[in-house]
């Protein structure tokens, strides 16, 4: 039924695109999803038995909308908060599962809501909140020494059915398969004291009307140790989108069965980049900040964003032992 | 907190360490200072059997000892958790064929002594009782800092990078546990 609904819009929106444009861009809103990871150096996996918990914060914003052909414009101010925590367990040395659940909260402030007859709005000036998606990943690190290769998969479930029509939309509530790998270095002895790491991940969402609106990204981070407790980062990050819809051209326009697809569709294809740092508060506890901006893109949001995060990383089976207490200790022989 | 005071009190590198004597799993009498009159360094290494990192970097603890002890290097693995048992220090270095002296630290003296407060925490001690380095066998991302540290020592040249931040699991002393004796 969603097909034949496209396809009854479809040829009207490449019709009248261009000369609609005008009218129904206002409306229209893009689902920030591209924004960067807080976690740093992933690489390398805990080792078998060690748990790493991270509860990042981020806080991001943007007022412009970026459109197919790049013009921006602004339609108001969109905000978002999350809090998502992130847990990552070492199966054995060389594996390692990941979970992760952001905790969404958005408002957008402005006078282009989306609005439809039958449909409640997010964009009222209101703050509104979900978790978003379930994050499963599997990391496996193929190689150790100075180069880790380290391929991984990824399932994102969406943990409800929420809203995605909205210009403050949590996500794109798809459920999405990613496979990737990351490429991690050390960077002495040419620049002592550095790493690198880069991700190459191809993500395939399942099907909106028919259409996969497939995605390639790739990031790049540099980090250099400052001293042994403190470590700067610079980070870049692309996502290229295809197989989504131009926006506002391909669309069309909320009068249209297709308009309320059109965030989840988008054609997202954006550059960001990021500075951060991350100190050593003890040998298991870490806290690292992250400063992000987008420095263009087509079809998304110019998001403006910070990450504030604090990791844990701790054995359970020692915290077991432990709870234990004191064991009889043999005298050496 | 135990371990962050312990941290604070550490030993610094460029000072002597303090001498002991302690008896190894196969009960021989291990002395410091006599350990240093017929070896060149010793590193001293807290470790643990239940410790992800330190299980991670056993294989690593075994070919130092292989690289550097013909060398005159002498590794001293040291487990002061008071919930680790001297069967389970003997089987973990079975399993990872260490060769050196393991200690078991009944009563968690020798971090009290050295200032350590991690598993695993490495201290490298040259010939004349200065302590040359001090933090982490290796960084997260795999860099031999203590083996880095151990050649330069060898080598006769400064130790690069003398004091790093060590992590992963911090040591049970059992000070704080009704049922220690």
């Amino acid at each position: 039924v969603k097909r034949q609904a496209y396809d009854r819009a479809r040829p009207a929106t490449w019709s009248k695109g261009v000369v609609m444009r005008g009218r129904w861009l206002l409306l229209l809103g893009l689902s920030s999803v591209g924004t960067p990871s807080p976690l740093a150096a992933q690489a390398w996996l805990p080792p078998k038995g060690e748990v790493v918990l991270t509860l990042a914060f981020q806080n991001y914003y943007a007022r412009d909308h970026i459109t197919y052909d790049g013009q921006r414009l602004d339609r108001g101010f969109m905000r978002w908060n999350s809090i998502t925590p992130d847990v990552t367990y070492g199966l054995s040395d060389r594996l390692a599962v990941r979970f992760a659940i952001p905790w969404v909260r958005s408002k957008y402030d402005g006078t282009f809501p989306h609005q439809l007859a039958d449909r409640p709005t997010q964009d009222d000036g209101q703050w509104h909140s979900t978790f978003q998606n379930l994050v499963f990943q599997f990391r496996y690190m193929a190689t150790t020494g100075s180069t880790v290769i380290t391929p991984f998969v990824g399932f994102d479930q969406p943990s409800r059915d929420y809203e995605t029509l909205s210009h403050v939309s949590a996500g794109r509530g798809l459920r999405e398969f990613t496979l990737g790998t990351f490429v991690g270095r050390r960077l002495d002895p040419v620049v002592p004291d550095a790493y690198g790491q880069a991700r190459l991940a191809f993500t395939r969402p399942e099907a909106v009307i028919d259409i996969v609106n497939y995605r390639w990204s790739g990031s790049l981070e540099l980090g250099y140790f400052v001293s042994s407790s403190v470590t700067v980062r610079g980070l870049g990050s692309y996502q290229h989108s295809d197989g989504g819809w131009r926006i506002p051209l391909d669309a069309g326009p909320p009068s249209s069965p297709t308009f309320p697809y059109h965030d989840q569709l988008a054609r997202d294809r954006s550059l960001l980049a990021g500075l951060g740092a991350s100190w050593s508060a003890t040998g298991s506890v870490d806290v690292a900040a992250l400063g992000y901006k987008l420095l263009w893109g087509r079809d998304t949001n110019a998001v403006t964003g910070l990450s504030v995060s604090c990791t844990w990383s701790f054995s359970p089976a020692q915290m077991v032992a432990r709870r234990r207490g004191p064991r009889t200790l043999p005298e050496p022989e | 907190m135990i371990a962050a005071l312990a941290l604070a009190g550490a030993l610094q590198v460029g000072s002597p360490a303090p001498t002991f004597t302690v008896t190894s799993l196969d009960g021989r009498a291990v002395s410091l200072l006599e350990a240093l009159r017929t070896h060149e360094a010793v590193a001293i290494v807290f470790t643990s059997t239940v410790c992800p990192y330190a299980n991670l970097f056993a294989p690593h603890l075994r070919d130092l000892d292989a690289r550097y002890g013909p060398r005159g290097l002498l590794i001293l693995a040291v487990n002061s958790n008071q919930f680790e048992t001297a069967d389970e220090m003997r089987d973990q270095a079975a399993e990872h064929g260490h060769a050196f002296p393991l200690v078991h630290d009944v009563g968690a003296v020798l971090p009290d002594r050295l200032g350590a407060g991690w598993t695993p925490e490495a201290f490298l001690i040259d010939r004349l009782g200065v302590l040359r380095y001090h933090g982490r066998v290796k960084s997260k991302q795999g860099a031999p800092e203590l083996d880095d540290a151990i050649a330069a020592l060898l080598d006769g040249r400064p130790v690069g990078r003398a004091e790093t931040k060590p992590f992963g699991c911090t040591i049970d002393r059992g000070k704080r546990s009704p049922a220690t004796p």
